[in-house]
Protein backbone atom coordinates (compact mmCIF):
# COMPACT_ATOMS: atom_id res chain seq x y z
CA UNK A 1 0.00 0.00 0.00
CA UNK A 2 2.46 1.88 0.69
CA UNK A 3 5.29 2.28 -1.36
CA UNK A 4 8.15 4.69 -0.08
CA UNK A 5 12.16 4.52 -2.61
CA UNK A 6 15.19 6.63 -2.17
CA UNK A 7 13.00 9.65 -0.67
CA UNK A 8 15.13 12.42 0.32
CA UNK A 9 14.08 15.13 2.25
CA UNK A 10 14.95 18.15 4.42
CA UNK A 11 13.98 21.33 6.49
CA UNK A 12 16.81 23.62 5.40
CA UNK A 13 19.90 23.05 3.03
CA UNK A 14 22.39 22.49 5.83
CA UNK A 15 20.05 20.07 7.71
CA UNK A 16 18.92 17.07 5.52
CA UNK A 17 16.14 14.67 7.42
CA UNK A 18 16.22 11.66 5.18
CA UNK A 19 18.58 11.30 2.59
CA UNK A 20 17.91 7.71 1.03
CA UNK A 21 14.54 6.58 2.78
CA UNK A 22 13.19 3.36 1.49
CA UNK A 23 10.51 0.58 2.98
CA UNK A 24 7.26 -1.03 1.96
CA UNK A 25 4.04 -1.24 3.91
CA UNK A 26 1.15 -3.42 3.22
CA UNK A 27 -2.86 -2.99 4.29
CA UNK A 28 -4.04 -5.28 7.09
CA UNK A 29 -2.09 -3.96 10.28
CA UNK A 30 -1.66 -1.10 13.06
CA UNK A 31 1.85 0.28 12.63
CA UNK A 32 3.74 2.00 15.39
CA UNK A 33 6.41 4.61 13.98
CA UNK A 34 9.16 5.30 16.79
CA UNK A 35 11.71 7.56 16.62
CA UNK A 36 13.26 10.14 19.06
CA UNK A 37 12.60 13.62 19.19
CA UNK A 38 13.33 15.55 15.89
CA UNK A 39 13.63 12.09 14.01
CA UNK A 40 11.26 12.90 11.46
CA UNK A 41 8.24 10.85 12.20
CA UNK A 42 5.52 13.79 11.86
CA UNK A 43 7.51 14.70 8.50
CA UNK A 44 7.28 11.14 6.99
CA UNK A 45 3.65 10.87 8.00
CA UNK A 46 2.97 14.30 6.65
CA UNK A 47 5.00 13.37 2.99
CA UNK A 48 2.83 9.94 3.07
CA UNK A 49 -0.49 12.19 3.22
CA UNK A 50 0.92 14.39 0.71
CA UNK A 51 1.14 17.56 3.13
CA UNK A 52 4.87 17.94 2.27
CA UNK A 53 6.50 17.62 -1.19
CA UNK A 54 9.66 15.21 -1.17
CA UNK A 55 12.63 17.17 -2.73
CA UNK A 56 13.02 13.93 -4.39
CA UNK A 57 12.31 9.73 -4.56
CA UNK A 58 9.19 8.53 -5.00
CA UNK A 59 6.36 7.90 -2.38
CA UNK A 60 3.23 6.16 -3.57
CA UNK A 61 0.12 4.89 -1.34
CA UNK A 62 -1.75 2.86 -3.35
CA UNK A 63 -2.05 4.10 -6.68
CA UNK A 64 -1.53 7.16 -5.97
CA UNK A 65 1.10 10.02 -5.82
CA UNK A 66 0.10 11.90 -2.22
CA UNK A 67 1.41 15.03 -3.61
CA UNK A 68 -1.21 15.35 -6.17
CA UNK A 69 -3.32 15.37 -3.43
CA UNK A 70 -6.20 14.15 -5.59
CA UNK A 71 -9.79 14.07 -4.41
CA UNK A 72 -9.92 10.03 -4.41
CA UNK A 73 -6.84 9.69 -2.93
CA UNK A 74 -7.70 12.33 0.22
CA UNK A 75 -11.40 10.52 0.17
CA UNK A 76 -8.68 7.04 1.33
CA UNK A 77 -6.86 8.82 3.58
CA UNK A 78 -7.42 10.34 7.35
CA UNK A 79 -4.75 11.88 8.95
CA UNK A 80 -5.15 13.59 12.51
CA UNK A 81 -2.39 15.29 13.70
CA UNK A 82 -0.91 16.26 17.12
CA UNK A 83 -2.03 19.50 17.24
CA UNK A 84 -5.15 20.42 14.99
CA UNK A 85 -8.09 22.94 14.56
CA UNK A 86 -11.94 22.24 15.01
CA UNK A 87 -14.18 24.70 14.35
CA UNK A 88 -16.67 26.12 16.59
CA UNK A 89 -19.83 24.28 15.72
CA UNK A 90 -21.64 21.68 17.31
CA UNK A 91 -20.87 17.99 16.71
CA UNK A 92 -24.36 16.81 14.92
CA UNK A 93 -22.84 20.00 12.40
CA UNK A 94 -19.25 19.25 12.20
CA UNK A 95 -20.46 15.50 10.71
CA UNK A 96 -23.03 17.16 8.77
CA UNK A 97 -20.54 19.05 6.98
CA UNK A 98 -17.45 16.52 6.61
CA UNK A 99 -18.68 12.68 6.71
CA UNK A 100 -20.02 13.67 2.99
CA UNK A 101 -16.53 13.52 1.89
CA UNK A 102 -15.55 10.08 2.70
CA UNK A 103 -17.59 7.90 0.74
CA UNK A 104 -17.38 4.61 3.61
CA UNK A 105 -18.26 7.03 6.51
CA UNK A 106 -19.95 4.51 9.14
CA UNK A 107 -22.90 6.90 11.00
CA UNK A 108 -23.86 4.13 13.31
CA UNK A 109 -20.02 3.29 14.41
CA UNK A 110 -19.56 7.34 14.79
CA UNK A 111 -22.58 7.71 16.87
CA UNK A 112 -21.52 4.33 19.01
CA UNK A 113 -17.96 5.81 19.35
CA UNK A 114 -19.30 8.93 20.28
CA UNK A 115 -21.13 6.93 22.68
CA UNK A 116 -18.34 5.44 24.45
CA UNK A 117 -16.16 8.08 24.28
CA UNK A 118 -18.49 10.17 26.59
CA UNK A 119 -18.90 12.78 23.83
CA UNK A 120 -21.73 15.12 23.99
CA UNK A 121 -23.29 16.03 20.67
CA UNK A 122 -25.03 19.44 21.73
CA UNK A 123 -21.95 21.22 22.65
CA UNK A 124 -19.95 23.15 20.71
CA UNK A 125 -16.48 21.61 19.48
CA UNK A 126 -14.54 24.82 20.87
CA UNK A 127 -16.06 24.30 23.87
CA UNK A 128 -14.78 20.93 24.67
CA UNK A 129 -11.54 20.20 26.63
CA UNK A 130 -8.51 18.74 24.56
CA UNK A 131 -8.68 15.94 25.70
CA UNK A 132 -12.67 15.43 24.25
CA UNK A 133 -11.56 17.12 21.21
CA UNK A 134 -9.14 14.67 20.48
CA UNK A 135 -11.83 11.54 21.55
CA UNK A 136 -13.88 13.09 18.94
CA UNK A 137 -11.70 13.44 15.92
CA UNK A 138 -10.24 9.85 16.96
CA UNK A 139 -13.82 8.79 16.99
CA UNK A 140 -14.57 10.31 13.20
CA UNK A 141 -11.33 9.06 11.86
CA UNK A 142 -12.53 5.72 12.92
CA UNK A 143 -15.59 6.20 10.98
CA UNK A 144 -14.35 7.35 7.89
CA UNK A 145 -13.32 3.62 7.43
CA UNK A 146 -10.64 5.19 5.60
CA UNK A 147 -8.17 2.65 3.61
CA UNK A 148 -5.41 4.67 5.51
CA UNK A 149 -5.29 6.31 9.21
CA UNK A 150 -2.43 8.01 10.16
CA UNK A 151 -2.39 8.88 13.85
CA UNK A 152 0.11 11.63 14.86
CA UNK A 153 0.52 10.95 18.61
CA UNK A 154 -3.30 9.88 19.32
CA UNK A 155 -3.11 9.24 23.08
CA UNK A 156 -2.18 12.78 23.88
CA UNK A 157 -4.28 14.42 26.05
CA UNK A 158 -5.99 11.40 26.86
CA UNK A 159 -7.11 10.09 30.17
CA UNK A 160 -6.05 6.83 31.59
CA UNK A 161 -9.97 5.02 30.86
CA UNK A 162 -9.95 6.96 27.47
CA UNK A 163 -6.55 5.29 26.28
CA UNK A 164 -7.66 2.07 27.19
CA UNK A 165 -10.90 2.91 25.39
CA UNK A 166 -9.10 4.25 22.54
CA UNK A 167 -6.30 1.04 21.85
CA UNK A 168 -10.47 -1.00 22.32
CA UNK A 169 -12.07 0.97 19.82
CA UNK A 170 -9.17 1.01 17.42
CA UNK A 171 -8.20 -3.08 17.67
CA UNK A 172 -12.75 -3.43 17.16
CA UNK A 173 -13.31 -0.81 14.48
CA UNK A 174 -9.97 -1.89 11.74
CA UNK A 175 -10.75 -3.94 8.73
CA UNK A 176 -8.02 -5.83 6.89
CA UNK A 177 -7.81 -3.51 3.82
CA UNK A 178 -6.69 -0.82 6.04
CA UNK A 179 -3.61 0.55 7.32
CA UNK A 180 -3.43 2.71 10.45
CA UNK A 181 -0.49 4.29 10.91
CA UNK A 182 0.43 5.39 14.97
CA UNK A 183 3.12 8.03 15.79
CA UNK A 184 3.99 8.24 19.38
CA UNK A 185 5.98 8.98 22.02
CA UNK A 186 3.98 7.22 24.65
CA UNK A 187 5.01 3.09 23.59
CA UNK A 188 3.18 1.83 26.24
CA UNK A 189 -0.23 3.23 25.19
CA UNK A 190 0.15 1.58 22.23
CA UNK A 191 2.63 -1.99 23.20
CA UNK A 192 -0.68 -4.03 23.39
CA UNK A 193 -2.14 -2.52 19.95
CA UNK A 194 0.29 -2.48 17.55
CA UNK A 195 0.84 -5.33 15.10
CA UNK A 196 4.23 -3.97 13.10
CA UNK A 197 6.63 -1.83 14.43
CA UNK A 198 8.82 0.90 12.25
CA UNK A 199 12.02 2.57 14.27
CA UNK A 200 13.45 5.75 12.19
CA UNK A 201 16.62 6.63 13.23
CA UNK A 202 19.28 9.33 12.24
CA UNK A 203 17.10 9.59 8.71
CA UNK A 204 16.60 5.57 8.47
CA UNK A 205 14.42 2.90 9.26
CA UNK A 206 16.68 0.70 11.63
CA UNK A 207 13.90 -1.68 12.33
CA UNK A 208 10.67 -2.76 10.55
CA UNK A 209 9.21 -5.72 11.99
CA UNK A 210 6.02 -7.73 12.96
CA UNK A 211 5.39 -8.06 16.83
CA UNK A 212 4.83 -11.51 16.47
CA UNK A 213 8.15 -12.16 14.99
CA UNK A 214 10.15 -10.09 17.23
CA UNK A 215 8.20 -11.94 19.87
CA UNK A 216 9.36 -15.44 18.15
CA UNK A 217 12.68 -14.34 18.29
CA UNK A 218 13.48 -12.42 21.58
CA UNK A 219 12.49 -12.56 24.65
CA UNK A 220 11.92 -10.04 27.29
CA UNK A 221 12.08 -10.56 31.13
CA UNK A 222 12.95 -8.81 34.33
CA UNK A 223 16.01 -10.00 36.00
CA UNK A 224 17.17 -9.64 39.27
CA UNK A 225 21.01 -9.75 38.47
CA UNK A 226 22.75 -10.75 35.08
CA UNK A 227 24.39 -13.73 36.70
CA UNK A 228 24.24 -16.23 34.41
CA UNK A 229 22.57 -15.20 31.62
CA UNK A 230 23.80 -13.54 28.24
CA UNK A 231 21.48 -10.74 27.64
CA UNK A 232 21.68 -8.58 24.31
CA UNK A 233 20.60 -5.85 25.86
CA UNK A 234 19.98 -4.74 29.44
CA UNK A 235 19.00 -2.03 31.29
CA UNK A 236 18.64 -0.93 35.23
CA UNK A 237 15.48 -0.84 36.52
CA UNK A 238 13.83 -0.83 39.86
CA UNK A 239 14.99 -4.04 41.63
CA UNK A 240 16.74 -5.26 39.02
CA UNK A 241 17.54 -5.22 35.03
CA UNK A 242 14.86 -5.44 32.15
CA UNK A 243 16.50 -8.00 29.81
CA UNK A 244 16.10 -8.90 26.09
CA UNK A 245 17.54 -12.29 25.65
CA UNK A 246 18.08 -13.87 22.60
CA UNK A 247 15.43 -16.60 21.77
CA UNK A 248 14.10 -18.66 24.31
CA UNK A 249 11.59 -21.47 25.01
CA UNK A 250 8.94 -18.86 26.56
CA UNK A 251 7.33 -16.39 24.17
CA UNK A 252 7.27 -12.96 26.03
CA UNK A 253 5.78 -10.28 25.00
CA UNK A 254 7.21 -7.36 23.55
CA UNK A 255 8.88 -4.26 25.89
CA UNK A 256 8.55 -1.50 23.20
CA UNK A 257 10.28 1.02 25.46
CA UNK A 258 13.02 -1.65 25.97
CA UNK A 259 13.69 -2.54 22.43
CA UNK A 260 13.68 0.92 21.11
CA UNK A 261 16.29 1.60 23.15
CA UNK A 262 18.33 -1.31 22.11
CA UNK A 263 18.16 -0.43 18.77
CA UNK A 264 18.26 3.30 19.04
CA UNK A 265 21.27 2.74 20.74
CA UNK A 266 22.74 0.40 17.37
CA UNK A 267 22.50 -2.98 19.06
CA UNK A 268 22.35 -5.64 16.93
CA UNK A 269 19.36 -8.05 17.94
CA UNK A 270 18.88 -9.78 15.41
CA UNK A 271 19.83 -8.70 12.21
CA UNK A 272 17.13 -6.18 10.98
CA UNK B 1 -18.83 4.77 -11.39
CA UNK B 2 -15.46 6.95 -10.74
CA UNK B 3 -15.32 10.86 -10.64
CA UNK B 4 -13.04 13.03 -12.11
CA UNK B 5 -10.38 14.29 -9.98
CA UNK B 6 -10.16 17.90 -11.44
CA UNK B 7 -14.14 19.08 -10.84
CA UNK B 8 -17.21 16.91 -9.51
CA UNK B 9 -20.34 18.75 -9.00
CA UNK B 10 -20.78 16.26 -5.75
CA UNK B 11 -17.76 17.13 -4.01
CA UNK B 12 -18.03 20.98 -4.78
CA UNK B 13 -21.50 20.56 -3.28
CA UNK B 14 -20.07 18.90 -0.19
CA UNK B 15 -17.47 21.69 0.23
CA UNK B 16 -19.63 24.67 -0.06
CA UNK B 17 -22.02 22.69 2.47
CA UNK B 18 -18.75 22.40 4.40
CA UNK B 19 -17.83 26.03 4.10
CA UNK B 20 -21.76 27.44 5.05
CA UNK B 21 -21.69 24.91 8.09
CA UNK B 22 -18.67 25.89 9.21
CA UNK B 23 -19.03 29.66 8.84
CA UNK B 24 -22.27 30.47 8.81
CA UNK B 25 -22.24 32.38 12.21
CA UNK B 26 -19.55 34.72 11.02
CA UNK B 27 -21.26 35.13 7.81
CA UNK B 28 -24.44 36.42 8.99
CA UNK B 29 -22.53 38.69 11.72
CA UNK B 30 -20.64 39.88 9.00
CA UNK B 31 -23.98 41.03 6.80
CA UNK B 32 -25.46 42.34 9.86
CA UNK B 33 -22.16 44.18 10.68
CA UNK B 34 -22.26 45.89 7.23
CA UNK B 35 -25.81 46.87 7.19
CA UNK B 36 -25.54 48.53 10.67
CA UNK B 37 -22.70 50.77 9.79
CA UNK B 38 -23.49 51.39 6.23
CA UNK B 39 -27.15 52.62 8.23
CA UNK B 40 -25.51 54.77 10.64
CA UNK B 41 -22.58 56.29 9.18
CA UNK B 42 -25.11 57.23 6.07
CA UNK B 43 -27.77 58.10 9.21
CA UNK B 44 -25.07 60.32 11.09
CA UNK B 45 -24.42 62.42 7.60
CA UNK B 46 -27.86 63.04 7.18
CA UNK B 47 -29.25 64.14 10.94
CA UNK B 48 -26.21 65.86 10.40
CA UNK B 49 -26.88 67.57 7.52
CA UNK B 50 -30.11 67.74 8.54
CA UNK B 51 -32.38 65.97 4.84
CA UNK B 52 -33.42 63.04 4.51
CA UNK B 53 -30.94 62.31 1.31
CA UNK B 54 -27.37 63.23 0.95
CA UNK B 55 -26.40 63.93 -2.56
CA UNK B 56 -25.30 61.14 -4.99
CA UNK B 57 -21.92 62.23 -5.94
CA UNK B 58 -21.27 62.40 -1.16
CA UNK B 59 -22.94 59.30 -0.93
CA UNK B 60 -21.20 57.48 -4.20
CA UNK B 61 -17.87 58.05 -2.25
CA UNK B 62 -19.20 57.28 1.13
CA UNK B 63 -19.66 53.88 -0.56
CA UNK B 64 -16.48 53.44 -2.64
CA UNK B 65 -14.40 54.16 0.40
CA UNK B 66 -16.58 51.13 2.34
CA UNK B 67 -16.40 49.40 -0.93
CA UNK B 68 -12.66 49.18 -0.99
CA UNK B 69 -11.71 49.69 2.75
CA UNK B 70 -14.33 47.00 4.33
CA UNK B 71 -13.22 44.59 0.39
CA UNK B 72 -9.50 44.86 1.54
CA UNK B 73 -10.10 43.58 4.64
CA UNK B 74 -13.03 40.96 4.06
CA UNK B 75 -11.21 39.78 0.65
CA UNK B 76 -7.96 39.62 2.31
CA UNK B 77 -9.39 37.09 4.50
CA UNK B 78 -9.83 34.03 2.48
CA UNK B 79 -7.86 31.30 2.66
CA UNK B 80 -8.12 31.78 6.69
CA UNK B 81 -7.07 28.03 6.83
CA UNK B 82 -3.27 29.23 5.91
CA UNK B 83 -3.61 31.77 8.78
CA UNK B 84 -2.30 28.63 11.17
CA UNK B 85 -0.53 25.38 10.78
CA UNK B 86 -3.32 23.40 12.50
CA UNK B 87 -6.24 24.80 10.96
CA UNK B 88 -4.06 24.13 7.33
CA UNK B 89 -3.99 20.42 7.62
CA UNK B 90 -7.88 20.37 7.65
CA UNK B 91 -7.99 22.30 5.03
CA UNK B 92 -5.77 20.75 2.85
CA UNK B 93 -6.55 17.12 3.66
CA UNK B 94 -10.52 17.85 2.80
CA UNK B 95 -10.78 15.59 -0.01
CA UNK B 96 -11.47 18.51 -2.91
CA UNK B 97 -9.56 19.51 -5.90
CA UNK B 98 -7.50 22.75 -5.96
CA UNK B 99 -9.70 24.11 -8.35
CA UNK B 100 -13.20 23.25 -6.33
CA UNK B 101 -11.45 24.44 -3.12
CA UNK B 102 -10.37 27.85 -5.19
CA UNK B 103 -13.66 28.38 -6.39
CA UNK B 104 -15.51 27.69 -3.13
CA UNK B 105 -12.85 30.54 -1.66
CA UNK B 106 -13.87 32.62 -4.33
CA UNK B 107 -17.36 32.72 -4.48
CA UNK B 108 -17.55 33.36 -0.70
CA UNK B 109 -14.93 36.22 -0.52
CA UNK B 110 -13.67 37.65 -3.85
CA UNK B 111 -17.46 37.44 -5.49
CA UNK B 112 -19.62 37.10 -2.34
CA UNK B 113 -18.27 40.93 -1.27
CA UNK B 114 -18.50 42.46 -4.67
CA UNK B 115 -22.44 41.62 -4.97
CA UNK B 116 -23.20 41.60 -1.61
CA UNK B 117 -21.65 45.05 -0.44
CA UNK B 118 -23.76 47.06 -3.05
CA UNK B 119 -27.04 45.45 -1.83
CA UNK B 120 -26.56 46.04 2.07
CA UNK B 121 -25.16 49.20 1.28
CA UNK B 122 -27.74 50.61 -0.50
CA UNK B 123 -30.20 48.51 2.12
CA UNK B 124 -28.50 50.32 4.72
CA UNK B 125 -28.68 54.15 2.91
CA UNK B 126 -32.48 53.33 2.37
CA UNK B 127 -33.13 52.13 5.81
CA UNK B 128 -31.44 55.42 7.45
CA UNK B 129 -33.37 57.43 4.83
CA UNK B 130 -36.62 55.80 6.07
CA UNK B 131 -35.19 56.62 10.16
CA UNK B 132 -34.13 60.37 9.15
CA UNK B 133 -37.78 60.96 7.40
CA UNK B 134 -39.19 59.45 10.58
CA UNK B 135 -37.43 61.69 12.66
CA UNK B 136 -38.08 64.87 10.71
CA UNK B 137 -41.36 64.09 10.01
CA UNK B 138 -40.59 64.30 6.20
CA UNK B 139 -41.87 61.79 3.33
CA UNK B 140 -39.92 58.95 2.52
CA UNK B 141 -38.00 59.73 -1.07
CA UNK B 142 -36.52 56.19 -1.58
CA UNK B 143 -33.44 56.44 -3.84
CA UNK B 144 -32.69 57.34 -7.38
CA UNK B 145 -31.55 54.09 -8.62
CA UNK B 146 -32.66 54.78 -12.63
CA UNK B 147 -31.07 58.49 -12.37
CA UNK B 148 -27.87 57.69 -10.81
CA UNK B 149 -26.71 54.39 -12.77
CA UNK B 150 -27.31 56.56 -16.00
CA UNK B 151 -24.86 59.31 -14.01
CA UNK B 152 -22.49 56.94 -12.84
CA UNK B 153 -22.40 54.30 -15.66
CA UNK B 154 -21.46 56.92 -18.60
CA UNK B 155 -18.83 59.16 -19.57
CA UNK B 156 -20.21 61.90 -20.75
CA UNK B 157 -18.22 64.88 -22.91
CA UNK B 158 -20.10 68.13 -23.41
CA UNK B 159 -19.85 71.18 -25.48
CA UNK B 160 -21.27 74.56 -25.76
CA UNK B 161 -22.89 75.39 -28.86
CA UNK B 162 -24.38 78.80 -29.88
CA UNK B 163 -24.80 79.06 -25.49
CA UNK B 164 -26.27 75.83 -25.33
CA UNK B 165 -24.81 73.39 -23.77
CA UNK B 166 -24.55 69.57 -25.69
CA UNK B 167 -23.35 66.03 -25.33
CA UNK B 168 -21.09 65.18 -28.06
CA UNK B 169 -20.38 61.55 -26.58
CA UNK B 170 -21.39 58.90 -24.27
CA UNK B 171 -19.44 56.04 -23.34
CA UNK B 172 -20.41 53.24 -20.95
CA UNK B 173 -18.38 52.86 -18.07
CA UNK B 174 -19.19 49.95 -16.46
CA UNK B 175 -16.76 47.21 -18.09
CA UNK B 176 -13.87 49.75 -16.93
CA UNK B 177 -15.63 49.85 -13.37
CA UNK B 178 -16.18 45.83 -13.12
CA UNK B 179 -12.24 45.66 -14.69
CA UNK B 180 -11.08 47.69 -11.56
CA UNK B 181 -13.30 46.15 -9.20
CA UNK B 182 -12.26 42.94 -10.37
CA UNK B 183 -8.63 43.45 -10.56
CA UNK B 184 -8.58 45.01 -6.69
CA UNK B 185 -10.47 41.96 -5.36
CA UNK B 186 -8.13 39.52 -7.29
CA UNK B 187 -5.01 41.28 -5.74
CA UNK B 188 -6.29 41.10 -2.24
CA UNK B 189 -7.44 37.65 -3.03
CA UNK B 190 -4.01 36.92 -4.34
CA UNK B 191 -2.11 38.48 -0.97
CA UNK B 192 -5.00 36.76 0.97
CA UNK B 193 -3.09 32.98 -0.26
CA UNK B 194 0.34 33.99 -0.07
CA UNK B 195 0.71 35.72 3.03
CA UNK B 196 -0.29 33.43 6.19
CA UNK B 197 0.41 36.52 8.25
CA UNK B 198 -0.83 40.43 7.82
CA UNK B 199 -2.37 39.72 4.20
CA UNK B 200 -4.13 42.97 3.82
CA UNK B 201 -0.79 44.93 4.92
CA UNK B 202 1.51 42.86 3.04
CA UNK B 203 -0.44 43.13 -0.19
CA UNK B 204 -1.14 46.50 -0.13
CA UNK B 205 2.81 47.02 0.18
CA UNK B 206 3.70 44.89 -2.84
CA UNK B 207 1.15 45.98 -4.52
CA UNK B 208 2.30 49.76 -4.05
CA UNK B 209 5.56 48.23 -4.88
CA UNK B 210 4.46 46.50 -8.40
CA UNK B 211 2.70 49.48 -9.69
CA UNK B 212 5.14 51.52 -9.32
CA UNK B 213 7.66 49.24 -11.04
CA UNK B 214 4.89 48.65 -13.56
CA UNK B 215 4.45 52.46 -14.30
CA UNK B 216 8.07 53.14 -14.04
CA UNK B 217 8.69 50.36 -17.13
CA UNK B 218 5.66 52.03 -18.83
CA UNK B 219 6.88 54.97 -18.67
CA UNK B 220 10.48 53.97 -19.99
CA UNK B 221 9.10 52.42 -22.61
CA UNK B 222 6.26 54.52 -23.65
CA UNK B 223 7.98 57.81 -22.83
CA UNK B 224 11.60 57.75 -22.36
CA UNK B 225 11.94 55.32 -25.29
CA UNK B 226 9.45 57.16 -26.61
CA UNK B 227 7.49 53.84 -28.32
CA UNK B 228 4.20 55.93 -27.49
CA UNK B 229 4.08 57.43 -30.62
CA UNK B 230 3.58 54.59 -32.22
CA UNK B 231 0.17 54.01 -30.71
CA UNK B 232 -0.08 57.77 -31.18
CA UNK B 233 -0.19 58.45 -27.01
CA UNK B 234 1.75 61.28 -27.13
CA UNK B 235 0.83 62.35 -23.20
CA UNK B 236 2.96 61.03 -20.83
CA UNK B 237 0.09 61.11 -18.25
CA UNK B 238 -1.97 58.92 -20.72
CA UNK B 239 0.52 56.55 -19.65
CA UNK B 240 -0.77 56.05 -15.79
CA UNK B 241 -4.30 56.73 -16.24
CA UNK B 242 -7.18 57.55 -17.98
CA UNK B 243 -8.08 60.62 -16.27
CA UNK B 244 -4.74 62.09 -18.22
CA UNK B 245 -5.50 60.75 -21.47
CA UNK B 246 -6.56 64.13 -22.72
CA UNK B 247 -7.13 64.18 -26.50
CA UNK B 248 -7.82 60.15 -26.89
CA UNK B 249 -11.41 59.21 -27.60
CA UNK B 250 -12.69 58.13 -24.49
CA UNK B 251 -14.10 54.90 -25.92
CA UNK B 252 -10.92 54.29 -26.69
CA UNK B 253 -9.52 55.01 -23.22
CA UNK B 254 -11.74 53.33 -21.69
CA UNK B 255 -11.64 49.84 -23.85
CA UNK B 256 -7.83 50.44 -23.38
CA UNK B 257 -7.40 50.80 -19.62
CA UNK B 258 -10.37 48.00 -19.01
CA UNK B 259 -8.45 45.30 -21.25
CA UNK B 260 -4.97 46.52 -18.99
CA UNK B 261 -6.88 45.98 -15.25
CA UNK B 262 -8.77 42.96 -16.69
CA UNK B 263 -5.47 41.23 -17.39
CA UNK B 264 -4.43 42.23 -14.42
CA UNK B 265 -6.94 40.72 -12.78
CA UNK B 266 -6.37 37.54 -14.67
CA UNK B 267 -2.94 37.17 -13.98
CA UNK B 268 -3.46 37.88 -10.08
CA UNK B 269 -6.38 34.83 -10.48
CA UNK B 270 -4.47 32.82 -12.50
CA UNK B 271 -0.99 33.65 -9.77
CA UNK B 272 -3.26 32.70 -6.57
CA UNK B 273 -4.63 29.01 -7.65
CA UNK B 274 -0.86 28.19 -8.58
CA UNK B 275 -0.13 29.71 -5.18
CA UNK B 276 -2.83 27.26 -3.81
CA UNK B 277 -1.02 24.04 -5.49
CA UNK B 278 1.90 24.53 -4.34
CA UNK B 279 0.76 24.74 -0.38
CA UNK B 280 2.93 22.77 1.87
CA UNK B 281 1.91 22.06 5.77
Amino acid sequence: MIKIQSLRYSHSKKTKLYEDLSFEMTPGSITGVLGKNGAGKTTLLKIIVGMLYPKSGKVQVGEYIPADRKPSFLEGVYYLPEEFYLPGISVTNYIKANAGFYPKFDHQQMNSHLAEFEIPTNVKLSNMSYGQKKKFLIAFALATKCDLLVLDEPTNGLDIPSKALFRKLIAGSIEENQLVLISTHQVKDVENLIDRIMIIDDGNVVMEKEMLDISERLRFASVKDLDGINPLYSEVSPGGYRVILPEGDLESSVDIELLFNAITKGIKLDGK
Amino acid sequence: MKTSNVFSTGRFGELIRQFVLHNYQSLLMGMLVVLGLSTIITGIFKIMGGVSQTSDSFHFALFLFGYFILGGFYISSAFSSFRSKEKAFGYLMTPGSVLEKYIVEFIFYPLLFVVLYPVLFMLGYELSTFIASVIRSNPFQPFDMIGFTDQVFYLRDFEIVEGEIREVSSTNVVGLGFSIIFAIAMMFFLGAVSFSKYPLLKTLFFSVVYVGVCTWLVYFFMGYLEWGRHFRLTSEDAFFSPIGSEGVDNLTKVTFFGLFLLLFGIVFMVVSFMKLKEKEV
